[in-house]
């Protein structure tokens, strides 16, 4: 019945400024939709990594397994233990540290106060 | 193309029988106007009368099913019509503001030129500056537009539009979303450009600040242009009982 055209109103803004179709996806859209990404992605990733332990259930082979593993080639000598572990700890702080700051510094790069 | 014959004794902007339905709506009904380069219009009417669909015809933000506007002899009702020489011609304003939140004041008055007319930027810089000095908003450059209150956002939009070079400018309601504090500020900068010579069409619901701008009144009922004047003649002698009643309501 009705032909309404519904349009988001910074796409129509950028429209009257003779932006291209192009231009207001790349200048206008995707940098707000991008925004909107960064913290739910983050999570999912920052779940995904310390969920990855999980795996070892279906045999992939990763750090905590190969730790173990380790130690036991070592004899499971116990002074080993906080070594070993506490070297996978600071794996995975190298690997996630970096991910927290970068997130902090994206989300204060593209915040939009309402 | 047609726009070269255009001179500037031509009208600016020509309105013929333009026809417009959103389905089965009808919701302008043969409307047509003058409007001549330099000349401030107001365009008045109850909501839903067409107005802002109207305005937003003339830049092409709604198609026309019949009749002709053109802009500085570009004709906007032809399938063939290129959009973009169509828009740096005329910038738009709207109730809104429309401001886009992930850039500052500055950056959203610099994109523009920057983006699509190429222009160098520093040059473009330099100017935008300016135009923040012009809509008094010196120091809120960096802003945010979370962070500035209604009025300074609808003066950034507006600077925005400026930035553009346009020849005519349409204003949108531009203050209907305001209280009535910061209306004042923003239309203090709407008469600045009005004196400067911009061409410029407004729709409104100021009736003291239409009077005191235009140089031509027109009022609108359910899509068609019922009485249209100079602000002296319309406001003291409206002939129709329509637009009676409606001022009447108003004043």
């Amino acid at each position: 019945m009705f032909s309404v055209k519904f349009t988001n109103s910074e796409q129509e803004a950028a429209e009257s400024l003779a932006y291209s179709r192009q231009q207001t996806l790349w200048q206008v859209i995707l940098p707000q939709c991008f925004k909107r990404m960064i913290p739910p992605s983050m999570n999912w990733y920052a779940i995904l990594t310390m969920a990855t332990p999980l795996c070892s259930l279906l045999g992939v082979e990763e750090i905590i397994t190969l730790s173990r593993q380790a130690i036991e080639a070592e004899n499971n000598r116990p002074e080993l233990l906080v070594p070993f572990y506490g070297f996978a700890l600071l794996i995975f702080f190298a690997y996630c540290y970096p991910i927290a700051r970068a997130t902090i510094a994206l989300e204060r790069r593209f915040a939009v106060k309402l | 193309m047609s726009n070269q014959d255009w001179t500037d004794d031509q009208p600016i902007v020509s309105i013929k029988d333009v026809h417009k339905s959103f389905g089965d709506l009808e919701v302008l009904k043969g409307i047509s106007m003058d409007v001549m380069k330099g000349e401030c219009i107001c365009i008045i009417g109850p909501s839903g009368s067409g107005k802002s669909t109207l305005i937003r015809c003339i830049n092409a933000l709604n198609d026309i099913q019949s009749g002709s506007i053109k802009v500085e002899g570009l004709e906007v009702n032809d399938k063939d019509l290129n959009k973009l020489e169509l828009r740096k011609k005329v910038g738009m304003v709207f109730q809104q503001y429309n401001l886009f939140p992930h850039k500052t004041a500055l950056e959203n008055i610099m994109m523009a030129p920057i983006k699509v007319l190429r222009q160098n930027a520093s040059e473009v810089e330099k100017k935008a500056r300016e135009l923040v000095k012009k809509v008094r908003l010196e120091g809120k450059e960096n802003a945010y537009p979370g962070e500035l209150s209604g009025g300074q956002q609808q003066r950034v939009a507006i600077a925005r539009s400026l930035a553009m070079n346009p020849d005519i400018m349409l204003f949108d309601e531009v203050t209907a979303a305001l209280d009535p504090e910061t209306v004042k500020e923003v239309l203090v900068t709407i008469k600045d450009l009005a004196e400067e010579g911009m061409t410029c069409m407004l729709v409104t619901h100021e009736m003291g600040f239409a009077k005191e701008i235009a140089d031509h009144i027109y009022f609108t009922d359910r899509g068609v242009i019922v009485e249209h004047g100079p602000p002296a003649t319309f406001f003291e002698r409206a002939e129709d009982p329509r637009t009676r009643e409606f001022l009447s309501q108003i004043l």
